[in-house]
């Protein structure tokens, strides 16, 4: 396990099939960022009630990859969505976001050893 | 199997997919609870795969709407739900979901509850099937008993002449589709009538069988009862049997023996309109009642053995004189038995303040409100025997 996510699990989800995983994380790239978006305004307008979709959807999306750090970080700010206990969501969002960049570089340096 | 998966989060949604479609299953994905409400609408799947937490329509409302839809072959229902939604989980398993899958979902978890759900499947397609056929020999059942029950009135009392010197009215309720109980006026020529009203135990069909052949035996209106008119030796010339021997006839061809062990309770009376003279034998049966003159009905004597009890049995014959304006009942137990609220029989003397209440009333209304009163008496229990009544009236 890398420190991002741990690969035996992730690729015995992929059942060892690269080139669906490289799907998966092409889908991660795409869906992750409006969600990162939706997530970063809520924060912003300290919208609590729109904070909780966006944070749920991605902690299930980061869960596949097997990424505790990453999904922690999502279930962090759904959990303040729900509580409405916003006064740390600034600095949550932050931590998701770079656990979010951070999971995406070590999948595709992942990849990238693999399909070579 | 055909799998519906319901899941807006892209990657969940086509890592279960892929797996899916791996192990053989045709799958097709929906974005959201309304377009997989849409897809079930569209198509039959064998499992559904829903999501809670979906925009618009969500995996709750989705379950409901596929349970509300009853109609066709079952469908597996599974929620995919995160580990900190157990209260969603819950609310998914009251609306009908089937069984649960938390996500990330584990492979072998999948395949397990993949496997449940199969069983499941098959199982609830098996009890359907069954269903069916035992709704289709329900239905069937219950045509032939309605046919038989229709026939079973068509041996009721018609077409009574004026000419037997007695007007009758009767009440005749089974308390199953078929009854045990029958009762008939035959008017024998222009002097003579018989009436007889008979009980075979129990119920049901196998009562009813025996009670239907015994109205058989006895005749009809159409017919000429050949038990009931004996020949003198000179082709023209018939004699009305005695009721005695009507009796004692029945009992020589319908021991209990030969009949399941069952057997049957007989009033059967010939009336002279003549001399004004009802000749009738009781076996086994309550007495018939008497009401002259405005005073309470009394019981008559009679009484014997059942109709096959004892092979060898004889009958008391009892003769009374009636008087223009008298009327007499003849009733099976299931009056005199029937129980109220408060777990008391009606009794003999119950049945005659029944009567009672109404006697001053023309005697078809006499006998429809007697009947009136007794489910009145009996309140919320239902009858358990058959109801059967038959009265006559003297005519003046």
């Amino acid at each position: 396990m890398t420190s991002v996510f741990d690969e035996d699990a992730l690729m015995e989800q992929a059942d060892g099939d690269i080139e669906f995983l490289a799907d998966m994380v092409t889908i991660l790239i795409e869906d992750s960022d409006p969600l990162l978006t939706q997530v970063q305004d809520a924060a912003t307008s300290q919208d609590a009630a729109a904070l909780v979709s966006p944070a749920h959807t991605l902690k299930g999306m980061l869960a596949n990859f097997h990424a505790p750090s990453a999904t922690a970080a999502a279930l962090e700010l759904e959990s303040m969505g729900r509580k409405q206990a916003l006064e740390n969501v600034e600095a949550a969002c932050d931590r998701l976001q770079g656990e979010t960049r951070h999971l995406i570089e070590a999948l595709q340096a992942f990849l990238k050893a693999k399909m070579t | 199997m055909k799998i519906l998966i319901a899941e807006d989060e892209r990657v969940t949604r086509r890592s279960l997919a892929r797996r899916l479609q791996r192990w053989g299953h045709s799958v097709v994905e929906a974005a959201d609870g309304a377009q997989a409400w849409k897809q079930f609408q569209q198509e039959r799947f064998d499992i559904v795969l829903t999501d809670w937490d979906m925009p618009e329509v969500d995996g709750l409302e989705v379950i409901q709407h596929i349970r509300g839809n009853a109609s066709g072959d079952y469908t597996y229902l599974i929620m995919l739900t995160g580990r900190s939604e157990k209260s969603d989980l819950v609310a998914g398993m009251e609306a009908g979901a089937d069984d649960f899958l938390t996500k990330p979902f584990d492979a072998n978890e999948l395949r397990v509850r993949l496997n449940a759900g199969q069983r499941i499947i098959e199982l609830e397609r098996e009890l359907a099937a069954q269903n069916l056929s035992l709704s289709e020999a329900n239905a069937r059942m219950k045509r032939d008993l309605d046919a038989a029950a229709a026939i079973q009135r068509d041996l009721l009392p018609r077409n009574i002449p004026e000419s037997t010197g007695a007007h009758f009215a009767w009440h005749f309720e089974p308390c199953d589709e078929l009854g045990g109980d029958i009762l008939n006026v035959l008017p024998l020529d222009d002097r003579y009538t018989a009436f007889y009203l008979l009980d075979v135990s129990g119920h049901g069909v196998p009562a009813a069988l025996l009670s239907v052949t015994l109205s058989r035996v006895l005749g009809s209106a159409d017919s000429a009862p050949s038990l009931l008119l004996t020949s003198d030796g000179v082709a023209s010339n018939a004699v009305v049997t005695s009721p005695r021997e009507v009796a004692r006839e029945l009992n020589r061809r319908f021991p209990m023996s030969a009949q399941q062990n069952m057997y049957f309770t007989l009033i059967y009376a010939v009336f002279d309109n003549r001399e004004l003279i009802m000749r009738y034998v009781v076996a086994g049966h309550p007495p018939p009642l008497l009401a002259r003159d405005g005073a309470a009905p009394t019981p008559l004597e009679g009484r014997g053995f059942a109709i096959g009890f004892f092979e060898d049995a004889d009958f008391d014959e009892h003769a009374i004189e009636l008087q223009p304006g008298d009327r007499l009942y003849f009733y099976s137990d299931g009056i005199t038995e029937a129980r109220n609220a408060d777990d008391a029989m009606l009794e003999t003397d119950g049945m005659i303040r029944l009567i009672e209440q109404s006697r001053t009333r023309p005697l078809d209304e006499n006998v429809a409100v007697c009947v009136e009163d007794l489910r009145r008496w009996c309140a919320s229990v239902p009858l358990g025997d058959d109801v059967s009544l038959l009265a006559l009236e003297v005519s003046s």
